[in-house]
């Protein structure tokens, strides 16, 4: 990744794949890949990956006629308004040598932000899921709507299933992880979305129809699950303190259930969120905020870091020398002391 | 078409670069002439043949 412009190259850098479709200028057609927290391709596949191919060949045809004007779907995705390349971040470039991984290039670009003071919450959660917004794409195409929930807002707001989305605010999309892209660079205050889908005509199956709405957007659509991302470590947050799920034996011992939250704290740093919340060695963290699943340590940052947000009040239940406690406090400003990735 | 399963299962990084058949049947197999691990290389050939890139990147091990 060392030569690579992450401006124009923007892509989810926790992953282990991802491509893109461009003319010879470099302007980009499509984006194509991503991942989630399943296996690295369970949000690929070749049909879909044919459907992009034929879309971006035939907005290249286009692009040799025409220029995009007017009411037309853009042919190339926006252009960033400068380039960047990962030795322009002063961190990285004291403090790595070598071959550049691409999880590392997030890592140091959130490093960089917290040490620039610019540091904001919703770098935390890149890329966006379509679920997040409410819709659901056909795998075996790509950006076709399928699973449509009755009485979703996005079925309020119009959409339908088998309708395709060609663009979301200034996006073309030719794939889901254009769709993604397109999430990704809205504000995350932003409650609504304008899409451009494509309708088959309902007399005509053979016409399709450009139709323009609006999908609207939930409070938290942009916070994921972050747990699966290896760039997460780098996270600018201290826990204050080291733990691990409880075995199967050892919840029985204690008469806790199998599918419940039970992280033992066996390591204490008294400062950050342990220290806001008089969290000690030996605690069981049965509960965050009211809610308990069975969940690894890196699991429960992720939960942490979705639902709340620096200054927010924070409930634990825990279980101390066998007995259950509350434990409250606030989610401490983000702080780390890392200057560097592994 | 140069998508194998064994290609998602990767760590390392750099990119490959392929032109990708323009005008031509929707088997990209059979019109892909290779892949380029030279992205400027690559774009000037598509400039000179008219094609667009495929550009992917990919982490190995």
């Amino acid at each position: 990744m060392n030569r690579v412009d992450i401006a124009r190259f923007e892509f989810d850098f926790d992953m282990t794949w991802s491509a893109f479709f461009t003319d010879s200028k470099l302007r980009i057609y499509s984006r194509y890949g991503g991942r989630d927290e399943h296996e690295p391709e369970s949000r690929m596949s070749k049909p879909s990956l044919l459907q992009t191919m034929r879309e971006v060949l035939a907005a290249h045809r286009e692009a040799k006629g025409i220029a995009a004007a007017g009411d037309a779907v853009p042919v190339w995705h926006p252009e960033p308004k400068a380039s960047l390349f990962p030795s322009d971040m002063p961190l990285l470039r004291k403090n790595h040598n070598g071959c550049l991984h691409c999880h590392q290039v997030r890592e140091y670009s959130v490093l960089q932000a917290f040490h620039d003071g610019r540091f904001r919450r919703e770098m935390l959660f890149p890329f966006p899921l379509p679920e997040s917004a409410g819709v659901d794409f056909d795998k075996a195409h790509g950006h076709r709507l399928h699973n449509l929930a009755s009485g979703s807002p996005a079925e309020s707001a119009g959409l339908r299933n088998g309708d395709v989305i060609v663009q979301a605010a200034d996006v073309p999309i030719r794939s889901e992880f254009d769709f993604r892209w397109a999430l990704h660079r809205l504000p995350t205050e932003t409650r609504s979305v304008p899409l451009r889908v494509q309708r088959v005509t309902e007399d005509k199956p053979t016409k399709t129809s450009l139709i323009n709405l609006d999908l609207p957007l939930s409070e938290q659509w942009r916070f994921g699950d972050t747990y699966w991302r290896k760039s997460t470590r780098s996270t600018p947050v201290d826990l204050g303190f080291r733990g691990a799920p409880l075995s199967k034996s050892q919840r029985r011992e204690l008469n806790l259930s199998q599918e419940m939250m039970a992280i033992q704290v066996f390591s204490i740093r008294p400062r950050g969120f342990s220290a806001a919340l008089g969290l000690q060695k030996g605690d069981i963290i049965i509960s965050l905020a009211g809610q308990s699943r069975d969940v690894t340590t890196e699991h429960f940052r992720s939960d942490l870091l979705r639902r709340f947000a620096p200054g927010d009040e924070v409930r634990l239940t825990i279980l101390r020398d066998g007995q259950s406690l509350e434990l409250t406090g606030r989610l401490p400003d983000w702080f780390t002391e890392e200057t560097s990735v592994p | 078409m140069p998508v194998e399963a064994s290609w998602f299962r990767s760590l390392p990084v750099f990119f490959f670069v392929a032109l990708l058949g323009y005008g031509a049947s929707t088997n990209a197999q059979e019109t892909i002439p290779g892949w380029h691990p030279n992205l400027e290389e690559a774009r000037k050939q598509a400039e000179a043949t008219g094609k667009p890139l495929f550009i992917t990147f990919r982490c190995v091990r």
